[in-house]
């Protein structure tokens, strides 16, 4: 048995109710394949780094569960199939789960001049003018 | 060139070319395992552009670098984190 755990980035305009039958198809979708759901999340809506589908930010739902080889595979098929999930990352976990602080989370925007390690400064983009954020 | 004003020339050297010793962050807290969940962590590696900052501006040791960029290449696959400013 191995311990993955899951990332599943989910339509902000979802409803709560779409959300939980959504988490409890994932639950489903584990427990079938024998595998021992140890940790669900919900760390609510952050932006995200770049748009979706022109969505500006997501939910975050986080999974851990244990389970044999081929769960990871099925689970992915199903949220594949899924079009309330925007992205999704499954990653293998040598130790148990640590906390996660959902206050790190989030990403301040790049401030100017901030320090950064080595010594260095965070510095002015003197290249070409970077595209404009807003749309037409 | 007499002996002291080459002295001083050395110094001149030395007080231009001097470089603030570089130490790897995470070695130095003690970081094992540099998480793709913590953005606040990684975002300080990342320059106004998005770009992963090289080894040789931040100091990192090769083997806290190599788990940076994996982690920040993961970051970026679920939107924590953006692949460019330039959108």
């Amino acid at each position: 048995m191995q311990l993955y755990e899951s990332v599943i980035v989910v339509n902000p305009q979802a409803t709560s109710e779409e959300i939980d039958s959504f988490v409890q198809e994932v639950e489903q979708s584990i427990t079938r394949e024998d595998g021992k759901l140890q940790k669900k999340e919900n760390w609510g809506k952050i932006k995200l780094g770049y748009p979706i589908k022109s969505f500006d930010e997501g939910v975050y739902l986080y999974f851990v569960y244990q389970g044999k080889s081929g769960i990871v595979d099925r689970l992915e098929r199903r949220l594949k199939i899924k079009e309330l999930v925007l992205r999704y990352l499954t990653v293998k976990l040598k130790a148990p789960p640590k906390e996660v602080d959902v206050q790190r989370l989030q990403r301040d925007l790049p401030r100017e001049g901030a320090e950064l390690p080595g010594g260095m400064r965070r510095e002015r983009w003197n290249g070409p003018p970077l595209r404009n954020k807003e749309k037409p | 060139m007499p002996v002291g004003r080459r002295r001083k020339a050395e110094q001149l050297y030395r007080r231009l070319t001097y470089r603030r010793r570089k130490v790897c962050k995470f070695c130095a807290n003690k970081i094992d395992e540099i998480d793709y969940k913590n953005v606040k962590l990684l975002q300080e590696y990342i320059p106004a552009r998005g770009k992963i900052l090289p080894r040789r501006i931040s100091g990192t040791c090769a083997r806290h670098q190599r788990q940076l960029t994996i982690a920040i290449k993961r970051a970026r696959n679920i939107a924590l984190l953006p692949y460019t400013t330039d959108y």
